[in-house]
């Protein structure tokens, strides 16, 4: 099933490559992973360098497709690169951030390979720092919690591993 | 946070992918997320998964920078460590236990900066050859120092500090003709004043030698920023060697540890701090003479001395004077109203500092980041009654004062910013512990070293009010107190869960239960932390019995203990061999010195094997 998402002016229903004004390009992103299309506009499509990079080169057609990358995540990439265009106050963008990257150790993952496929740089710096953060300081099974990773090792492994790094353990 | 509308397609989802944290890109994994971890984060991260596990190892050698002065790890573990890493460029190690060839093993051609602590066990070779092989490294000493100088040209910074052997006073007698001109900070003790007195001409004549033109301030020509000394006596001759030298010095700290005291025309009289006011960028000021050999003091400085010296220095923001017996409340307190950007003060045996000096600066706006005031002893309650609720404070140390009591710390527990506070030997009761707990005073570092009244009770109000103290204590020192006992140790190990380093040294009532209180389920329960250091030197009440508690597995993260002077020896080296089993990294000491053995070391009997 083909789904249309509009980003921009919600009154507009038309399914053709809009052009509000002379001076706004619009492009249409479609993921090819679950056939789910975007309208974005050039401004904001273009913090992902990919993308940029094909608009540069004039490889950019009325469809853009986007591999590896699902609708959901794609629709989150979006709110975040509108959101950063338009503001330019550092605080709030922090308040925003912070607000955008609550979210599941799932939702981040595919946050951070699409935003590291589509080399969103800002993006890709928030998720990375909010992953550290949630892991600095913790131990390895609260580790294992918040990352919601399986522990494939033995005992023995995880003591050997211990003993190889207890000189890390310093003030 | 799993948005909860959502669930039933995330688990859809992760039957479908493989979207696992640790299954991410690795380049993304390690360079991003795992570089910017600390040490101990990626030892947790290493025992988490498999790949986890390789991905940290991987990010662990790409860190530039290593430190190990805070333990000191024996020759397996240096084998161990080292070849893990491929491009460190700076290098801090705790040479405790290591031999020559340890230390010379690890030094690979990216090192930029190298700081050997406690080389005891190191000779003088490793200085040479460090000299001879790498050409930007800093530090050593005696004749193969003069070869280390000439094969290091580029070197801009020198710190060789010579503890515990007194036949080394001359070891820096010609050094001005090795030293490289670029050299911006230096730091030697200990220095003979004569020596001292041609090495500070040599850095300013150089400069004149070397160009014809006027000298003007903001030349590249005057290089050294920063001048450290710990000589035998401190004299005029030094000060106007330094004035007429390094008029653009931006850091000078001396110290004198003369056996006698000294006598004019060897000493430092008000015409010295008078030709040092022309030092007009100074910054930092720290003029000491220390009690370490004999009572002395700076009998030839007074008040006008420090009026006259303040009239060119007005920059200054760190102050330290130590052993002024004649200057009085006038002297020090035109030092905190000159100096309106001063951020460290501190002022030691000083005999006629008294209240009202501090009184009216800290009750007005004052930006003092540290306060230390050692064994002032007319000093009490009064002079932080008024302190100004804006303080930005971070540091209070009034050991030995023993007019301090209780009403001080009511004040202290309203400072937001303080976070080590240092009352030993001060008159502190209970009373004075409970202001403590309930005031909102991050405190870290607490040390209530021989304040021999408080109790087991103290330690309760303390540790179980309502304050935030519970929460961020992490160092506590109350050696010397006989109040405290199984009961009080108990309160500490299940309420002061952030607590890493315990010194009860000289606690007489203090036995074997208590450490078994320290290693009690209940603390780890709660998500206790690990003891790092513990100082049990001189508590007779324990006995043998304890080496069975302080062995594996217990205290796991233990990096220092100090068994000195207790029972726990009478066994025998095996028997505390035994200690040391399963845990590399940690140092034993049964010589009786402080925690960490920072000023001990070089009189170990013999480095732990």
């Amino acid at each position: 099933m083909k789904k249309l998402k509009f980003i921009g002016n919600p009154l507009l229903q038309s399914r053709e490559k809009i052009n509000m004004s002379s001076d706004k390009k619009w492009l249409t992103l479609k993921t090819t992973e679950d056939n789910e299309e975007f309208v974005v506009e050039e401004s904001v499509a273009i913090m992902s360098n990919v993308i940029k990079n094909m608009v540069e080169d004039g490889c950019a057609s009325s469809v853009i497709p986007v591999p590896r990358v699902k609708g959901n995540a794609m629709g989150k990439i979006i709110e975040f690169c509108k959101k950063h265009t338009e503001e330019s106050d550092e605080k709030v963008l922090k308040e925003f951030d912070a607000e955008f990257l609550n979210l599941g150790p799932d939702a981040l993952y595919d946050l951070m390979v699409s935003a590291n496929f589509l080399e969103i740089k800002v993006l890709l710096d928030s998720v990375t720092t909010k992953v550290a953060d949630m892991i600095k300081g913790k131990s390895s099974e609260e580790i294992r919690n918040i990352l919601k990773i399986e522990n494939d090792l033995s005992a023995e492994e995880i003591e050997e591993s211990r003993r190889e790094n207890c000189w890390t353990r310093q003030e | 946070m799993n948005s909860s509308s959502s669930s039933s397609r995330k688990t859809i989802r992760r039957i479908e992918s493989n979207g696992h944290m640790d299954s991410l890109p690795s380049s993304l994994l390690i360079h991003d997320i795992l570089s910017t971890l600390d040490f101990e984060t990626l030892c947790s991260v290493s025992c988490v998964s498999k790949p986890l596990r390789l991905a940290a190892s991987q990010a662990l050698s790409l860190f530039s920078s290593l430190d190990l002065s805070a333990f000191s790890p024996d020759a397996h573990l240096i084998t161990q460590i080292f070849p893990r890493f491929t491009n460190l460029k700076t290098i801090a190690l705790n040479c405790l236990r290591l031999d020559d060839i340890y230390v010379t093993n690890i030094l690979g051609a990216h090192v930029e900066e190298l700081k050997l602590l406690k080389c005891s066990s190191l000779s003088s070779h490793v200085l040479a050859s460090i000299g001879t092989c790498y050409t930007d490294h800093p530090k050593i000493f005696s004749r193969n120092l003069a070869q280390l100088l000439r094969g290091c040209s580029h070197l801009e910074s020198l710190s060789i500090k010579i503890r515990g052997v007194q036949d080394y006073a001359d070891s820096f007698r010609s050094i001005e003709l090795h030293l490289p001109q670029g050299v911006k900070f230096l730091r030697l003790r200990p220095i003979l004043e004569r020596n001292a007195i041609s090495l500070i001409y040599k850095l300013g004549v150089a400069k004149y030698i070397n160009h014809f033109i006027p000298v003007c301030p903001d030349s590249s020509v005057f290089n050294l920023q920063s001048l450290s000394l710990v000589l035998d006596v401190i004299s005029d001759e030094l000060i106007f060697a330094i004035a007429n030298s390094l008029p653009f010095l931006l850091e000078l700290d001396l110290e004198d540890r003369p056996m006698s005291q000294p006598r004019l025309p060897h000493d430092l009289t008000n015409n010295g701090l008078q030709s040092l006011s022309s030092c007009r960028r100074l910054i930092s000021l720290s003029l000491i003479r220390s009690h370490r050999n004999r009572p002395v003091y700076f009998k030839n400085i007074n008040d006008m001395g420090f009026f006259l010296l303040l009239e060119g220095c007005k920059n200054l923001e760190s102050v330290r004077v130590g052993g002024l017996s004649i200057v009085s409340d006038a002297g020090f307190g035109s030092i905190l109203q000159s100096c309106l950007n001063l951020k460290k003060f501190e002022v030691r045996n000083a005999l006629q500092l008294s209240d009202l000096a501090l009184a009216e600066s800290l009750g007005g706006s004052c930006s003092l980041v540290e306060l230390k005031l050692v064994s002032c002893s007319l000093l009490t309650s009064a002079f932080i009654e008024d302190i100004n609720s804006s303080s930005t404070l971070e540091v209070l140390d009034l050991s030995g004062c023993r007019s301090v009591a209780d009403a001080c710390l009511s004040s202290v527990s309203f400072i937001n910013t303080l976070n080590t506070l240092d009352l030993s030997g001060a008159d502190v009761t209970d009373s004075g512990l409970a202001f403590l707990s309930k005031g909102n005073s991050p405190i870290a570092r607490l040390c209530l070293r021989g304040c021999k009244r408080v109790t087991n009770e103290g330690i309760s109000l303390l540790l179980n009010g309502r304050g935030q103290i519970r929460k961020t204590l992490s160092t506590l020192n109350i050696g010397g107190i006989r109040g405290i006992s199984d009961e009080g140790i108990q309160t500490i190990s299940t309420a002061a869960l952030a607590l890493s380093e315990l010194s009860i040294r000289y606690c007489h009532s203090v036995t074997d239960a208590s450490i078994e209180e320290l290693v009690s389920e209940s603390r780890y329960q709660n998500d206790g932390k690990l003891l790092r250091k513990l100082d049990l030197c001189h508590c007779i009440g324990l006995s043998a019995h304890s080496l069975e508690t302080l062995k594996s597995p217990y205290f796991r993260a233990l990096q220092w203990l100090g068994v000195g002077s207790t029972r726990l020896t009478e066994k025998g080296d095996a028997a505390l061999a035994e200690i040391c089993r399963g845990r590399p990294c940690l140092t034993l000491c049964q010589e009786g010195c402080e925690v960490g053995c920072d000023d001990g070391w070089q009189f170990h009997r013999s480095t732990r094997g």
